[in-house]
């Protein structure tokens, strides 16, 4: 028995090898997995599950986002260039240069077509703030913003995101986001690691709604998980920093 | 009663600390982890590293027959392959009662379990065996590990602890006469009698296969003097109810990892997830790498939750690091392990079957209880062994009647992990007896707490003696916390017997009260023992006072709490007291252990190890300017970071300007040496009280609603009272009050791990079907702090944590009993055993 034959006996599926049975080919053909918009799309403000296709027009990819549920919803996306560099003899591409907006710095990365947007922060360019909890999209811990949404970047491919705007937790306090300090007043860590990942959710409620009510800031954190448990402090942090950014 | 003079160790009056218990500071790890910048050990990454994974098993029992890795082999960028069978390896199997690891018999015993390095047999689904690989990425790891084939033998199994000891069921060690006959000989020890001090001998022939049997333990504990007859016929009233337990995980976020590395001196370099990396770690390892134990350079740093999980015994359990040494040690590069969230999804504390029997006066009072306990293997033996599942009566009741037995049985599933782990079945026995009582005589759990407050069979005038002729304050603990957390939430207008209130929405309301004592696990007074005292060193710096200490970290905020005793014991400010990690050390705990997980902010030997270094620091401090200043030292002081003259505080000179300040030091060795002379008493010690000490005492409160028609249950409002006796770090108390409730009450409502009868596969190592609570599913809580300064660690203080954890975690079923009349007899009270409860299913 093969450890592909043990896997399948397994209740436990790595999304790293979800991802990997994903395929990826050079010219048109379309990605074999779903996408959440909110990840990808460009300005859009649904959040339904979508299905895209990228096609490669001489350098430049043009992604056609078609929006489950709401017929004739359709945006087109302009995005710089996945430069292929290497190819499997299936015409698969094996490994292509990004380009990320990350935190403001233009960077190319060199990324394979299974890769995480997390796995590519964290391990290849050392931006440990996006931390591997569940690996599944159900902890909230890996989260960064892209395009002004909050994405979980265990979900997203790191070839799907090329020309995107990325903000990182280190980021926001590189930018002395006032949620740094009103989460250290709030006293809103333990052991710390799923830390940034409430902080980018909260700062892209904030970006999106100055001034959340109680139940709103609920509503957004509700997704990321503390095994400590300090909920309760969450709340008060982004308030306060509502607050210090000229919210009520 | 032993007496000593307690008054040196709780120190100057609350109002005269500057630091202590001062609200507005910021944690000293606050920033790193609210910016990501704290490197968790999963975080680190060294030039050159290759990243390795090992094999699961896919079956709960099976062996390897044939193992074919040539193809994995040949991939590549794969750098290393190390299979089971490997010359490198230690064929030895190694038992945790093996002399040269030295633990103790309690110590051991949770993990009845044999350690091996990818030895070919597998005893649980997802047991780690047979091949490693270490390769370039992540990617080619995982497609080499697909390359691997496997021939396997699939072995009958048991994951059912009821059906262990039946005739027929599948013995877990059977086959164990293949092996060592010195493991056989710490296996038979184990399986014979994990507490019997008599000495065992290897008797010629033995047959570990005919003697083998799934029962690990059986012991039975009681109070000295114990009479359960009398007890009994005492009684009003004697009931009898039984309860069970399903199996729950701690989860920690952050996956196990492990790399190694080997210096160009032979030492092996290790950074690993790890909550504290003792010396006896590296003594396991030493001997599973067959190693000198001072080759060990271990870089302890945060720890992503750990909750006693992820320490000693799990590491070595799971034998990354030697799995990682020898990759590293085959490929000349650092490796790094890495587990997947199904292979951290390990460990467990509480699977089992429990009875008890209770006799009672009709005023609440407890005559007699006896206790009957069946676990899984995994169970916390060590803890129920140690108490007999009456060990939470045993230290804050004054029942005189007490008597426990436990019985452990081995089944296909991963060995023990600690999860917040103070007495956790102990804790739920205690719980449901004061909630049966309660219900029986139509009051809260309050009242059968007061009627029934003492320590070890002792009434509540015992404790007030001992506090007296130890000069420990003399308050009536329960009270405080009681009354705290009945105003809290309006408890005695909201009260009322079972079944009695339904809500507007038809609901039924229920509530539930737990007072329970605090978490002192390891407060037991070590000073002035010279084994007590941790590694650190004081020096004085240009102003500011270092503090070269080991680290540890499980998010306990012990280093801030460390600052701010040195520099309310110097008279320095707190920004002057910088905290130094001595980082590379095989015993690197010091911040976390007797702490426990997430527990204390103030005891520990590191704590009492500050203070005493802090004073003599002071002593030679003032020497040294009594010299420059020319004066004599006792006329001087030092306030705010200035050694000022007593009778003049103005005449106030930097401690930094003093240029012969700038190299004293204080370290263990001076403490030592100076112990007489600073004239440091006893502090209180344990011996003549049952069960530790346990001045102090705590308070839950849960209010539940239960839909009669659909069987949920939601979660209203709680509060989380503790009296931790001298709150150093108060948001830091309270963040652990509420946190350690909210678990207590994930674990006690909705987490299970499921396991498939027909394969013993898991079904659930996921956060899609393995589910905890989350900020929207939370109540309504508060953590409230109550200071009676009667704890016996420094400044009277004492631990706060697991206390919510473990008794929150069994008061949802008593809510549930409240709203409904009913009792749901399993954890935790899924929507369909509440509605089997109500006769609905």
């Amino acid at each position: 028995m093969t450890e592909k034959e043990k896997k399948n006996n397994s209740g436990g599926v790595s999304r790293r090898e979800f991802l990997k049975d994903a395929g990826l080919l050079v010219g048109g053909t379309a990605i074999g997995s779903s996408v959440l918009l909110a990840a990808c799309g460009d300005g859009e403000t649904v959040t339904e599950m979508v299905t895209k296709t990228i096609t490669e027009q001489g350098g430049t990819s043009t992604k056609t986002v078609t929006v489950t549920g709401e017929p004739g919803a359709t945006a087109t996306v302009t995005s710089p260039p996945i430069t292929v560099t290497a190819q499997t003899e299936a015409g698969e591409i094996a490994e292509a240069i990004i380009k990320l907006d990350i935190n403001g710095n233009e960077t190319s990365v060199m990324v394979r077509p299974n890769w995480t947007l997390q796995n590519v922060l964290n391990d290849k360019l050392g931006l440990t703030g996006a931390k591997e909890w569940c690996d599944t999209g159900a902890c909230g811990s890996c989260t960064v913003i892209m395009d002004g949404r909050p994405v979980l970047s265990c979900m997203m491919l790191a070839i799907e995101c090329t020309g995107k705007k990325i903000e990182t937790v280190e980021g926001i306090a590189h930018a002395n986001h006032p949620l740094i300090e009103t989460y250290k007043n709030n006293n809103c860590m333990q052991c710390g690691y799923c830390t940034p990942g409430f902080v980018v959710t909260a700062k892209a409620l904030l970006d999106k709604n100055p001034n959340p009510s109680r139940e709103e800031i609920i509503d957004a954190l509700s997704g990321n998980l503390c095994r400590c448990s300090t909920y309760p402090q969450h709340v008060p942090a982004v308030q306060e920093a509502a607050q210090k950014l000229g919210g009520s | 009663m032993p007496a000593s003079d307690y008054t040196y160790w709780l120190g100057k009056e609350k109002e005269d600390l500057k630091w202590i218990g001062k609200r507005g500071l910021h944690r000293l790890d606050a920033d790193d982890k609210a910016t990501g910048k704290a490197i968790f050990g999963r975080d680190v990454k060294l030039p050159g590293m290759l990243y390795a994974r090992i094999m699961m098993s896919p079956y709960a029992r099976a062996k390897i027959k044939s193992m074919d890795t040539s193809e994995a082999e040949k991939l590549p960028g794969v750098r290393a392959v190390l299979r089971y069978d490997d010359p490198i390896i230690p064929k030895r199997i190694f038992n945790p009662w093996d002399p040269d690891i030295g633990f103790t018999a309690g110590q051991a015993t949770p993990y009845a379990k044999p350690m091996y390095i990818l030895g070919p047999e597998a005893f649980f689904e997802g047991a780690p065996l047979g091949v490693a690989i270490a390769a370039d990425d992540l990617d080619i790891v995982d497609e080499a590990m697909e390359l691997v084939k496997v021939e396997w033998e699939v072995l009958p199994f048991n994951i059912d602890y009821e059906k262990a000891l039946d005739p027929g069921t599948p013995i877990v060690y059977d086959y164990m006469t293949e092996w060592d006959p010195n493991w056989l000989f710490g296996f038979r020890y184990a399986i014979s009698s994990s507490y019997a001090d008599e000495e065992f001998t290897l008797e010629p022939g033995w047959s570990g296969a005919e003697n083998a049997s799934n029962m690990v333990n059986k012991s039975t504990g009681y109070l000295p003097g114990t009479d359960l007859e009398a007890g009994f016929a005492e009684a009003d009233k004697t009931i009898e109810f039984t309860f069970k337990r399903t199996e729950s995980k701690a989860v920690s976020p952050e996956i196990l990892s492990t790399i190694a590395q080997w210096t160009d001196n032979g030492m092996l370099e290790i950074f690993q997830h790890s909550q504290d990396g003792i010396k006896k770690m590296f003594d396991v390892y030493a001997l599973m790498m067959d190693m000198p134990k001072n080759r060990f350079l271990h870089h302890n740093g945060y720890a992503g939750g750990s909750f006693g999980g992820q320490t000693l015994y799990l590491n070595c359990f799971h034998c990354q690091l030697p799995i990682a040494a020898f990759l590293a040690k085959k490929t000349g590069a650092p490796v790094k392990v890495l587990y997947k969230r199904q292979d951290n999804q390990f460990g467990e504390m509480d699977e089992g079957k429990h009875h008890a029997k209770v006799g009672f006066k009709n005023d609440g009072t407890i005559t007699a209880v006896q206790t009957e306990g069946l676990f899984a293997q995994c169970g916390d033996l060590r803890l129920i062994t140690d108490t007999f599942g009456v060990g939470h009566l045993l230290s804050c009741t004054k029942i005189p009647n007490l008597e426990g037995t436990g019985t452990t049985v081995n089944v296909n599933k991963h060995a023990f992990g600690a999860h917040r782990c103070e007495q956790q079945i102990p804790a739920h026995y205690k719980q449901e007896v004061y909630s049966h009582v309660a219900a029986e005589c139509g009051v809260d759990e309050g009242t059968i707490a007061k009627v029934n407050d003492g320590k070890g069979g002792h009434g509540l005038e015992y404790l007030s003696e001992y506090r007296h002729n130890n000069n420990i304050p003399d308050v009536n603990g329960l009270d405080l916390v009681l009354e705290a957390a009945k105003d809290a939430v309006n408890f005695d207008e909201k009260f009322h017997t079972p079944g009695e209130r339904k809500l507007p929405n038809g609901k039924y309301h229920g509530m539930c009260l737990a007072p329970h004592h605090e978490f002192s696990n390891g407060a037991n007074p070590p000073a002035p023992d010279p084994r007590s005292l941790k590694k650190m060193m004081l020096s004085c710096n240009y102003g500011q006072v270092h503090i070269t200490g080991l680290k540890g970290d499980v998010g306990v905020d012990m280093r801030t709490g460390i600052c701010r005793a040195i520099a309310d014991e110097l008279g320095m400010n707190f920004e002057d007291v910088i905290y130094s990690h001595l980082d590379e050390s095989t015993e690197s705990r010091p911040e976390t252990w007797l702490s426990g997980g997430g527990a204390s902010l103030t005891f520990s030997g590191h704590v009492w190890t500050s203070v005493a270094l802090a004073r003599l620091l002071k002593i030679k401090i003032l020497a040294f300017a009594a010299i420059a200043l020319e004066a004599n030292a006792e006329d001087l002081d030092i306030v705010d970071s200035n050694v000022v003259f007593k009778d003049d505080p103005s005449n106030a000179t930097p401690f930094g300007s003093i240029s012969s300040l700038h190299q004293i030091t204080a370290t263990i060795p001076d403490v030592v040496m100076d112990w007489g002379k600073l004239d440091i008493p006893s502090a209180p010690s344990p011996a003549g009280l049952v069960a530790g000490l346990y001045m102090c005492r705590s308070c839950n409160i849960l209010e539940v609603e239960v839909d009669p028609e659909t069987g949920g249950v939601e979660i209203v409002n709680a509060v989380a009272v503790n009296d931790v006796g001298l709150a150093v770090g108060p948001e830091t108390c309270e963040g652990q009050a509420y946190g350690g409730a909210i678990m207590g009450y994930s674990t006690g409502s909705i987490e299970e791990q499921i396991y498939d009868p027909g394969t013993g596969v898991r079904l659930n190592p996921n956060f899609i079907d393995y589910k905890i609570l989350t900020l929207a599913d939370i109540p309504n809580i508060e953590g409230i702090i109550v200071e009676s300064r009667m704890g016996t660690g420094p400044y009277g203080s004492c631990g706060i944590g697991e206390d919510n954890t473990t008794f929150c975690s069994s008061m949802v079923t008593a809510a549930i009993h409240n709203a409904i009349g009913k009792w749901v007899d399993t954890y935790p009270p899924t929507p369909e055993r509440v509605l089997k409860a109500l006769g609905k299913a």
